[in-house]
């Protein structure tokens, strides 16, 4: 059991005095049963009675039959309502958490795993509540039940079931210790062969291109083969432990079947006893053998809520906000006091910056990658706490501005900025969501779209794909850019993109930052001669520290680092 | 279940040890049946007092059932799962076969890189059809057939009451809640695409989506979806658990019946009252090979779905008919010859080559040079028959690339490009594809030759090679590229993403290989090109410019004005020479 996920649970309410209820209910169903039938048939069969004599409690035989199809439905039932429940609420609490802040936003390869946290985990919890947590109940409370029952009508039976009973959960218990872990090693080496299969099959362009993807075919049955002969030399001893059990119960039935027939030939016992005795050996063992049969989906969840805890426990650096307004929207003057960054222990990203930034003002941020150009940005933006300094924005800290205010400000352009399945338009329009079809072409056309819309089908209302899927970094970024167009905002952040972009492109996105800067502040990370010289601050980062800033002039003729980066790229290539 | 037909034939090629685990399934099953109805046979037997000898057949029957259930089930799990494992590398390989010659064009005509990771969880699934859906019905029937028979023998009317109970629980209610569940797993599945979209937008266009103030919209749009799911979940569940008690209730009232029918016939003096016990015993027990039924119809939904994905999948390969010419292997370089050749990859709109001219001679270098997504690549995809339908006419040598196998085709080419794939095994084995027969000693010296003398042939590569730096797995790719051997060189991207110093020694490691061979250059980097004997500028797919690297720049043309533009970028390259 998994206390945290039977907390989650509590919340709907007294979960475990249901299942317990439940349980209970079964247990008083099932020697029912066997009551019944022992009755009917010992009349029957002894007393030679009619059908007309025991018509009252073939009603009753059938009503219990009834009864515990409907008790088994009600449990899976009340299960599937609190796994729903459950998951609806981590769901929530996993989005709201993500969506205040998202420091992993520095390591991609995070990102990936939090898809499936958010999807597949929580699908996963499903098993713990339908089928693990009721027939744990009903395992640790039946066989009880059913034993107290035996125990008043022949001892020597109830001895044997009280001596068997036990052995099961120790055996499982010791299957769990020794031959669990051994064959769970074999189906996680099961897991890594699928992802054999899967590398093969994400090479075959490489194994084509070479000549051998028939070969390899060979080699995944070869593979497959000895995965599976290793494979079963653990489950031998895995279903051993199984035999164990099923040898264990089944002797014990045997055992009392024979013990309870030997008794009835000295009358030692009368028939009703021992059948009722003989039909409540199964009812006994059934929740056990069950339990064993749901030990692994309940453990499969309880792995999925073990990745769900560790995304909900990660510590918080959410950037903080407060209600304050900025007084003047449209002049915007920055200034970053001895601003730090770290992420967790790691080494710092970002040490005391000092930086003031005027209205207007065209600033570029230089340097070689990993100096902190990018970070500083994101800080800016608000989206990752300093974890010492402020910025104050037209003299306010940036935490106690009004977030959404600040937002509407600021434009951003990522080297890749994201762009969402739906059309071309509904990306440009979500700089403003109350925008009119008209500022949206005009956006577009600001930000030169207009020329590579014209060569699709539908031009502006083309669907483009998942994450932009069929448009190149130029022609996204070229929207990013349309987005800030539309926002009219008065602080653009930039990041200029390295890869090649073609000749077209190039040209659209240097008119398009320089009609914006005539109207906003703009800050560039810098990878382009033209944008560092024509830029009113140089700012030169190395190692997450300014090193100095100033004109092209004042570096050039003052900084040995910058003539060399000048230098270096006027020059020949390598 | 015309979805699951090919599977099926998969399957049974294993038709030795299905049988075998369906046997030893039976047996067990039997036993258990065997095993209570003996007890009750005995107990009735013993209630008359009769002499202890007359009980002792009987005793030891339920010791034999006892044991041989127990055995029988040990057995019955072992062989059940072997025959699955069995199943599953077979199928394994069934879709590769199938999947190897749509690569790579199947990868790139699909959203994302999820394809190949669906197909695994596919055919993953799909090992459990066997166990899950195939086997229990048939167990199930041999079992209940053999118990009506036994019974058969005490009353007629009883057996038919077990048939029908078996007809109901078996088939009737399991069909009846497949209809119901319909194509729920359709739906489940859009619901779930729907939330996982929105999920990956969320994550990954995070700060795009921050900075647009579209954080909560998108948030209320992931409660909602996820609302959707788990609502259609519970649907789902419910009705899998109705499916259950339905299940349980029939099994109930047969034995309800049975006992009935049995006490009217120990009434009227047919049916001997010491097999009454026995009889009901045996109803009782023989229900649970019935359990596992109520679980079939998921479990037939889910095969049959993946069945119905892989299946369409493989399906998809539009034959092309070409007359193949044998042709010698090649050793040297031979001319190629692109004429008027216009191309645009299957689904997308946009032409990625538009008639497309050019040659390259015998021994002759030229690079293709142009912007990222310009098209250049695809020349590539179509020399190494990733994709084979173009307009226009590629020559390779006298004889046209479309009558030359794909086999064949790709003996002319040694390849690299930007990112290469390297399979999580040993570094010998990553570079015996490209040489299946090369000694150790052979590889070893090229390794030494791509400066990469530090590595051993046993180190296991991680995945993707991920372990190695950028340029350690572009001199690797070199090293396969050199034991291939062959007579005209590929080069696409070799050195993207490198910073300059890596770049020029990977350059380094590479210009000397290229000595007696042809070779085309993919770039959309400018250096070295004065090394070219010509160079060709691709922009949007069309060629605008031909000539030498000195003619180029006398005409200041297009790629003079990209040789401005790199010299005026830092990158991140650049940066890391100070």
């Amino acid at each position: 059991m998994n206390k945290r996920l039977n907390q989650e649970a509590k919340v709907k309410g007294k979960i475990f005095a249901f299942l317990l209820t439940f349980a209970t209910i079964g247990g008083v169903l099932a020697i029912s049963q066997a009551f019944l039938i022992a009755t009917i048939v010992d009349q029957v069969f002894l007393k030679g009675m009619g059908i007309s004599d025991v018509w009252l409690l073939f009603v009753m035989l059938l009503f219990v039959f009834i009864s515990r199809s409907l008790l088994s439905f009600m449990t899976t039932r009340f299960g599937v309502k609190v796994a729903s429940f459950v998951k609806t609420m981590l769901r929530s609490r996993l989005v709201s958490k993500l969506a205040k802040a998202q420091p992993s936003n520095l390591y991609k390869e995070k990102t990936g795993k939090r898809v499936s946290v958010l999807t597949d985990a929580i699908d996963q919890l499903d098993p713990y509540y339908t089928s693990f947590l009721p027939q744990v109940m009903q395992a640790g409370l039946i066989p009880i039940m059913i034993l107290v029952v035996v125990f008043t009508q022949n001892i020597y039976s109830g001895l044997i079931m009280l001596v068997t009973a036990p052995l099961i959960p120790v055996f499982m218990i010791i299957i769990g210790s020794m031959t669990e872990k051994k064959s769970r090693e074999q189906m996680d080496s099961m897991l890594k062969f699928s992802g054999h299969f899967l590398d093969i099959l994400q090479g075959l362009p490489i194994l084509k291109a070479f000549g051998q993807s028939r070969r390899q075919r060979n080699e995944i049955e070869a593979k497959s083969n000895q995965f599976r002969d290793t494979t079963m030399a653990v489950l031998k001893i895995a279903f051993l432990s199984a035999l164990m059990l099923e040898v264990l119960a089944t002797i014990a039935t045997a055992m009392i079947a024979v013990e309870v027939g030997l008794r009835l030939v000295y009358a030692q016992l009368t028939f009703h006893t021992a059948f009722f005795v003989l039909l409540l050996a199964p009812e006994l063992y059934m929740p056990l053998k069950n339990l064993g049969a749901s030990f692994h989906s309940g453990r499969n969840s309880i792995a999925a809520a073990e990745t769900i805890w560790e995304v909900l426990d990660e510590e918080e650096h959410n950037p903080s906000w407060g209600g304050k307004k900025l007084s003047d929207l449209h002049r915007l003057t920055l200034k970053i006091e001895n601003v730090s960054f770290q992420y967790n222990e790691e080494k710092s990203i970002l040490k005391n910056i000092n930086l003031s930034i005027e209205h207007g003002e065209r600033v570029a941020f230089v340097g070689r990658s990993g100096s902190g150009k990018t970070t500083l940005l994101k800080v800016i933006l608000g989206i990752l706490p300093p974890t010492e300094g402020c910025v104050m924005v037209n003299g306010i800290p940036l935490t106690e501005l009004q977030e959404d205010e600040w937002l509407n400000q600021i434009a951003y352009v990522s080297q890749e900025p994201y762009l969402f399945s739906g059309t071309i338009f509904e990306n440009i329009r979500i700089g403003n969501p109350n925008a009119s079809r008209e500022e949206v072409d005009k956006a577009a056309k600001e930000a030169g779209i207009d020329r590579f819309v014209a060569e699709l089908p539908n031009g502006l209302d083309t669907h483009i794909g998942e994450a932009g899927h069929g448009l190149s970094g130029g022609e996204k970024q070229r929207v990013a850019l349309a987005r800030a167009f539309l926002k009219d905002a008065s602080l653009i952040l930039l990041d200029e993109p390295t890869a090649g972009l073609d000749l077209e492109t190039e040209a659209y996105l240097q008119q398009a930052i320089e009609k914006l800067s005539k109207k906003a502040t703009i800050i560039t990370v810098a990878h382009r001669l033209q944008t560092i010289v024509a830029a009113d601050k140089i700012v030169l980062f190395s190692a997450g520290e300014i090193v100095t800033t100033g004109t092209h002039e004042q570096l050039f003729s003052q900084n040995e680092l910058y003539q060399q980066l000048v230098s270096n790229y006027r020059g020949e290539h390598t | 279940m015309k979805d699951l037909v090919p599977l099926m034939k998969v399957m049974l090629v294993e038709k030795k040890a299905i049988l075998l685990a369906i046997l030893l399934g039976f047996l067990a099953a039997i036993s258990s049946v065997g095993l209570l109805g003996t007890g009750g046979y005995l107990i009735s037997q013993a209630a008359l007092h009769p002499p202890l000898y007359t009980l002792t057949l009987t005793i030891l029957f339920v010791r034999f059932f006892g044991l041989s259930r127990a055995a029988s089930r040990y057995a019955e799990r072992y062989f059940s799962h072997k025959a699955t494992f069995t199943i599953l590398g077979k199928l394994r390989v069934y879709f590769y076969d199938k999947i190897e010659p749509l690569a790579p064009a199947l990868f790139a005509s699909y959203r994302s890189g999820d394809l190949l990771s669906r197909v695994v969880a596919d055919v993953e699934r799909l090992q459990y059809f066997f166990l899950r859906v195939f086997y229990p019905p048939l167990v199930m029937v041999v079992v209940f057939i053999t118990t009506s028979i036994v019974i058969y023998t005490f009353s007629f009317v009883m057996a038919l009451v077990l048939l029908v109970g078996l007809l109901i629980v078996g088939f009737v209610i399991p069909f009846f809640f497949t209809y119901l569940t319909g194509n729920s797993g359709d739906h489940l599945r859009q619901k779930r695409s729907l939330l996982s979209v929105e999920i990956t937008e969320f994550l990954f266009g995070f700060t795009d989506l921050r900075t647009n103030q579209r954080l909560k919209a998108k948030q209320a749009k992931i409660e909602n979806f996820s609302a959707d799911l788990i609502a259609e979940q519970e649907k789902d569940l419910m009705l899998a658990a109705k499916g259950e008690s339905v299940s349980l209730a029939a099994a109930f009232l047969t034995a309800w019946v049975m006992l009935l029918v049995g006490i009217c016939y120990v009434n009227a003096g047919q049916l001997n009252g010491v097999f009454l016990a026995m009889l009901v015993l045996m109803t009782l027990t023989v229900f649970e090979t019935a359990t596992p039924m109520a679980t079939i119809p998921g479990h037939a939904v889910e095969s049959k779905a993946a069945s119905k994905r892989l299946f369409q999948l493989t399906e998809k390969q539009n034959k092309v008919d070409e007359e193949y010419k044998k042709i010698a292997v090649p050793t040297t370089p031979v001319k190629l010859a692109f004429s008027a050749v216009s191309f645009s990859y299957p689904n997308m709109q946009r032409q990625v080559l538009k008639e497309i001219s050019f040659e390259v001679g015998q021994n002759k270098k030229i690079a293709i040079v142009g912007a990222s997504g310009s098209g250049k690549s695809s020349i590539l995809n179509l020399l190494l028959k990733f994709y084979k339908q173009f307009a226009g006419e590629i020559m390779v040598g006298d004889v046209p690339l479309k009558n030359i196998s794909e086999e064949d085709a790709r003996k002319f080419f040694g390849v690299v490009a930007q990112e290469n794939h390297f399979f999580n095994d040993t570094i010998r084995a990553n570079l015996l594809i490209a040489k299946p027969n090369a000694t150790d000693q052979e590889l070893q010296s090229v390794l030494k030759d791509v400066s990469l003398a530090h590595f051993q042939l046993d180190t296991v590569l991680s995945e993707k090679g991920l372990s190695l730096s950028g340029g350690e797995r572009q001199r690797l790719a070199i090293a396969r590229m050199v034991l291939k051997d062959a007579p005209i060189l590929l080069l696409d991207e070799p050195t993207t993403g490198l910073d300059s110093l890596t770049e020029q020694e990977v350059l380094s490691v590479l210009w000397p290989k290229m000595k007696g061979k042809s070779v085309i250059y993919i770039t959309h980097r400018l250096v070295g090109l004065e090394k070219m004997d010509e160079i060709i500028v691709i922009d949007k797919g069309k060629l605008v410019e031909q000539g030498s690297d000195k003619q180029l720049m006398e005409e200041k043309g297009h790629f003079y004005q990209l040789k401005q533009l790199e010299k005026e970028k830092f990158d991140d390259g650049v940066r890391n020479v100070f």
